[in-house]
């Protein structure tokens, strides 16, 4: 459990892009808060990066800090403690930092159909057709790569788990937390989700599929 | 007329349910309605806003009695009988109901039953402490109610995702002692039998996000302020019958 848990760590500092002295940072936007509307309102970006998105980042630092300061006095009780709020706010972090490079505003590329030379290809196989495949399928969670095959998936999981615990590779994840939509759509999930691919960045999920497969 | 002729036969045939057919001996589930609120859905202001509350039961608590009867009718074709014990029932027994309804009837089932008694333990002028056999109770389970709103305030804080935060009446060991868990999603210590909540708090960001958004901690802290303890303790009673 230990052992993985600091295997698990290793990719979490490698993710947030931490070094050993430093913590892990918000990364900025490429875009203003305005910039994705009308998918959501400029607050609602607002609050879900500069509030939920930074409080996981300082509650993922806070936890950071008591873990190494217990692996230093050997309390390795206090450590199997942390493990929890440590996995869980690292991987909010994570997500969050990819769920933002996959957004962009329509004039960025935001919004547009698969490109590059895998992915439309990828998504056609494996969906058959793009369109019918926002339909019926690419709603919830993240589509993943799995290692080995060579083939997209859908892939929904609870909380902030990472889909990288299944062994996939992300390439596009969807918020679905009521906090991701609720001030503009309350329980209209549905309605989020139809006017969340008009700010989905299909170039970066190429390039992370071409990434995938290099 | 043949409603008649029935209930006259009633009285003669054995009462094994093997007799008649399937369909005709076990009734089909009563279909759930969405159980009025008791107040105004403005009446828990400041603490729980009108919008909040409006959309929580005629958007999600109303969705779940819908599913939850789309569910139950599903498996009132699959197994009868199982379906005609009711939603309580069939939460205690999911191990029991076919694969592909054990989802649905988990999520919308529970959400239908935990908002039904989220609703009747909160109340506009209500909060202040519990009296009485519960509040003994309570002393007994934590050593004081502080130490019990300690508790429950803490998974409160901590529950990371969608759930709910229970104090409920465990009588699995005889005499009903009570204590508080957190669940995931719409799960409710009332799947275990001999488990009975008497109090809960949804926690999910639909129960507060409107008036509070990130602001959770302050959510938890208004929602001590339309507790119904009268309530509460009526649920004990029951529970501990």
């Amino acid at each position: 459990m230990a052992d993985g848990f600091e295997a698990a760590w290793a990719r979490v500092r490698v993710a947030a892009q931490w070094s050993q002295t430093a913590s892990a940072t918000l990364p900025d936007l490429d875009y203003g808060y305005d910039a994705l509307e009308p998918s959501s309102a400029r607050e609602s970006w607002r609050l879900h990066h500069s509030k939920h998105h930074q409080t996981y980042v300082n509650n993922l630092n806070a936890a950071l800090e008591k873990y190494t300061d217990a692996e230093a006095r050997g309390d390795v009780a206090a450590m199997i403690a942390l493990q929890g709020a440590s996995a869980s706010t690292a991987a909010a972090h994570i997500n969050h930092s990819l769920f933002w490079k996959n957004l962009a505003p329509a004039s960025a590329g935001g919004g547009g159909a698969p490109m590059g030379e895998s992915l439309p290809s990828a998504i056609d196989a494996e969906f058959g057709g793009f369109r019918d495949g926002c339909r019926s399928g690419l709603r919830l969670g993240l589509a993943g790569l799995p290692p080995g095959k060579d083939t997209v998936a859908i892939h929904t999981t609870q909380n902030q788990d990472p889909v990288s615990m299944s062994g996939l590779v992300p390439l596009l994840g969807v918020d679905v937390w009521e906090h991701a939509y609720y001030l503009d759509y309350k329980n209209a999930r549905p309605e989020y989700l139809k006017n969340i691919w008009k700010v989905v960045d299909m170039g970066e999920v190429a390039a992370r599929l071409d990434q995938a497969r290099a | 007329m043949f409603g008649l002729a029935l209930i006259a036969l009633g009285a003669l045939l054995p009462t094994d349910p093997g007799f008649f057919p399937i369909e005709m001996a076990a009734a089909a589930p009563a279909e759930l309605t969405l159980p009025p609120l008791g107040y105004d859905y403005d009446a828990l202001e400041p603490h729980i806003d009108e919008a909040t509350m409006r959309v929580h039961h005629l958007g999600h608590h109303a969705g779940y009695t819908a599913k939850t009867n789309a569910a139950m009718a599903k498996l009132a074709e699959a197994d009868p009988a199982l379906a005609a014990e009711g939603i309580d029932s069939v939460l205690t027994k999911l191990d029991k109901v076919p694969a592909a309804l054990r989802g649905p009837l988990r999520n919308a089932g529970g959400g239908y039953v935990n908002h039904a008694l989220f609703w009747s333990i909160m109340a506009p002028g209500k909060g202040g402490k519990p009296e009485g056999a519960v509040l003994t109770a309570i002393e007994s389970a934590f050593g004081s109610y502080d130490a019990f709103k300690a508790e429950f305030d803490g998974l409160a804080g901590g529950l990371f995702g969608s759930g709910w935060v229970w104090l409920y009446a465990d009588k699995t060991s005889g005499t009903p002692v009570l204590k508080v868990c957190s669940t995931p999603n719409q799960d409710t210590p009332a799947m275990e039998a001999g488990k009975t909540p008497i109090l809960g708090l949804d926690l999910w960001e639909h129960a507060f996000y409107l008036r509070y958004q990130n602001k959770k901690a302050s959510y938890i802290e208004a929602w001590w302020n339309v507790v119904n303890w009268e309530e509460v303790a009526r649920r004990f009673a029951a529970a501990s019958a």
